[in-house]
């Protein structure tokens, strides 16, 4: 039997089922992943590929195939479980991509070295940056602080809210670029923290 | 009479407003920041003034500057919106006496509802269900002890002046009483100005539901209902409807009868509002939100009044449209807010240029926002983006309404809270009406809401590969065609 599979918008009964479903699996292959830059709608993400279907996000794996085409619009499977399938439609216009009837910005590139990451490492010290535009509201370190991984070194205020901006490092505050009060931009320099030397 | 209204806000309800106003055949005047340059609200006014680049002190909160701008523009009248000056009985009280028209209730109404401990007091007085509390201000002493032991723990510690979910803790036993009066006196002081605190019984996990009156300055009040609106997120509502599915016919009449003897009481005229916690079949008074409220479009839904129009009505000197046997609840109404902001990002703000947008449509689908193609949403203000308002016969037909329409609602270029709703809306228990406030926090949604964001990347990608020219799959099952070709070289590079 199973269950009735989908190729459109998501109605609610089935979504409703999704609810109480099984995830899809952690990846466990040994095979060499390739990795991607993903961006779509404005958040990017790096995925990785098994070459053979299997798309690999977050560590699952979500094995993918394209099971249909009609000129420029395509259906793919997307398979969670086996009992867990999932179909989308995907159309390609006039330079625009549409998803389930949607249009979407999408775009993946082959991931290199040269990729914008955070400098980051629990040893290695960090820059820290804005992660978006706002106003720095507080800086609870000064020059000098030591900070260990996961400590709140900035606030800064965006739309209204606070967020809370941690460090991913130990170490200490080696220098401070922005005052409290100060607007910021994203990416903008905040603070950087070096590691601390050891003996 | 109103010719001229200058809108004293931005965003969606600057547009809502304007609606309204153009449609009674007024002149409109906006007012916007710099920083709202490209605002909707600015563009569709009929004239727009900009108050200069700056935080909201120097423009939109900036009482002096709106009032000269107001006669400078000679307007009649001033509508405040929601949020910004709308509570503000100091702006209410200059704008009547330099002989403009107020839309919206009385300064010394605004005065008395916006101390908790004095509209708690008419409260009781009227018989409005309040929660069991102190009547006074307390201080940090043994007589607070006592007091607390009467009332029963958890007490909530409240600052009379409070609001927005500040100037409140809760206190579960007798030691951490007096540290959490004065912890929250010192910041109520810092925040408000004024240190007043007085204790409540704290209502663990209720439903949060409001009911929406309407006052004439010839002392008719009607009330229109109730919304709940317990599906919220730190204190910020996010789904809210009406009627609740919780409340009886009965009850909407008894509590409703009530808060229309409050609004009489405080001498209350224009568009008010009253929020209870509610549980277990027992109502508790919360306050009087003095203004519009974001959520009004529910109540206007399911009476089929229009709740700006009757606003501005009245405060030109009308006597309101209805009576109360007017006003019939029919169907459900649902509104859902759209934000910018990230649920699988721990909901941070995620502002951004609309590359394109496409609102939903049909029957009973309303969407009320300021956004259009290729908006720079400004990081200056709130991530409220728009409402998706839908109306259904019945709860269970507005949301299968409300589900679909969410997947037409297309916004392109950063990430909303979209699939946020779409995850509550199929969860089984808010289907079933079982919902308070706590919802967001005891329901693990997130994880649905990365996974199907995941399947669609994951398909996205796959259909990528397979019509690139760069990974050259099995070129014997795809087969190519021109234009499809020549698009989408470049994607993948």
């Amino acid at each position: 039997m199973g269950d009735k599979i989908g190729k459109g918008i998501t109605p609610l009964t089935r979504g409703m089922k999704y609810q109480q479903l099984s995830t899809p699996k952690e990846y466990k292959g040994d095979k060499k992943l390739k990795k991607y830059e993903v961006k779509i709608n404005g958040r990017i993400l790096e995925i990785e590929y098994d070459g053979n279907g299997g798309v690999i996000i977050d560590g699952k794996i979500y094995n993918t195939s394209v099971i249909g085409e009609n000129e420029n619009i395509y259906l793919a499977k997307v398979e969670v479980t086996k009992k867990q399938v999932h179909r989308y439609k995907i159309e390609y216009s006039d330079g625009m991509i549409f998803l389930e009837g949607k249009q979407i910005s999408f775009s993946s590139q082959a991931a290199v070295p040269k990729l914008k990451r955070k400098k980051s490492s629990r040893a290695g010290g960090e820059e820290i940056r804005a992660p978006l535009p706002g106003s720095v509201i507080s800086i609870p370190v000064k020059i000098g602080d030591q900070v260990k991984s996961g400590m709140v070194v900035a606030i800064l205020e965006a739309m209204k809210m606070q967020n809370d901006i941690q460090c991913t490092s130990d170490g200490y505050i080696k220098d401070l670029r922005i005052e409290e009060g100060q607007q910021v931009n994203t990416d903008q320099l905040i603070m950087i923290i070096a590691p601390l030397v050891l003996e | 009479m109103i010719e001229k209204l200058l809108i004293a806000n931005r965003g969606e309800i600057a547009v809502r407003v304007h609606r309204a106003a153009k449609m009674m055949e007024m002149e409109t005047l906006a007012i916007y920041s710099e920083q709202d340059k490209h605002s909707l609200h600015a563009r569709i006014a009929d004239e727009a003034i900009s108050l200069g680049r700056g935080p909201a002190r120097d423009n939109y909160l900036n009482i002096d500057r709106i009032i000269e701008t107001a006669i400078e523009q000679d307007v009649d009248a001033i509508h405040p919106g929601y949020g910004f000056l709308s509570e503000s009985a100091e702006f209410a009280e200059l704008v009547t006496s330099n002989g403009l028209i107020w839309v919206g209730p009385p300064p010394e109404a605004i005065r008395k509802l916006g101390n908790k401990l004095e509209s708690r007091s008419v409260a009781l007085e009227v018989g409005v269900p309040t929660t069991p509390g102190t009547d006074y201000p307390v201080n940090a002493d043994k007589e607070a002890i006592n007091l607390a032991r009467e009332i029963g723990f958890p007490i909530m510690v409240k600052a009379a002046f409070g609001g927005g979910g500040m100037g409140m803790e809760v206190v579960r036993d007798e030691d951490e009483l007096i540290k959490a009066i004065k912890r929250t006196g010192k910041q109520a002081m810092a925040a408000f100005g004024k240190s007043d605190i007085f204790l409540e019984r704290f209502v663990e996990d209720p439903r949060h539901i409001e009911i929406q009156f309407m006052a004439d300055s010839v002392g008719n009040v009607v009330h229109l209902g109730e919304r709940e609106c317990s599906i919220q997120r730190r204190h910020q509502k996010l789904i809210e409807e009406a009627p609740s599915p919780a409340i009886t016919d009965e009850q909407r009449e008894e509590v409703g009868e009530k808060v229309k003897q409050l609004a009489k009481k405080v001498g209350y005229v224009n568009a008010g509002t009253a929020e209870f916690l509610y549980k277990d079949g027992e109502f508790f008074f919360n306050e009087v939100n003095a203004r519009l409220q974001v959520e009004h479009p529910v109540t206007e839904m399911v009476t089929g009044k229009d709740l700006v129009v009757e606003q501005l009505r009245i405060a030109s000197g009308n006597s309101l449209s209805w009576k109360q046997s007017d006003i019939e609840i029919k169907g459900h109404a649902i509104e859902m807010r759209i934000n910018a902001e990230d649920p699988i990002n721990g909901f941070k703000p995620s502002p951004g240029k609309v590359q394109n947008f496409e609102a939903p449509g049909g029957f009973g689908v309303r969407f009320d926002t300021h956004m259009y193609d290729k908006y720079q949403v400004p990081t200056d203000y709130d991530s409220l983006l728009g409402k998706l308002v839908i109306w259904g016969e019945n709860r269970k037909q507005a949301i299968h309404r409300a589900y679909y329409a969410l997947s037409e609602l297309s916004i392109n270029g950063f990430p909303t809270n979209t699939a946020f709703h779409r995850v509550v809306l199929a969860n089984k228990e808010f289907n079933q009406g079982k919902i308070t406030t706590g919802f967001i926090d005891n329901t693990n949604l997130i994880p649905y809401i990365k996974e199907a964001f995941n399947r669609r990347v994951a398909a996205l990608f796959m259909t990528g590969l397979k019509t690139s020219k760069v990974i050259l799959a099995d070129r014997s099952d795809t087969k190519w065609n021109s234009q499809g070709r020549s698009e989408n070289i470049g994607r993948i590079a």
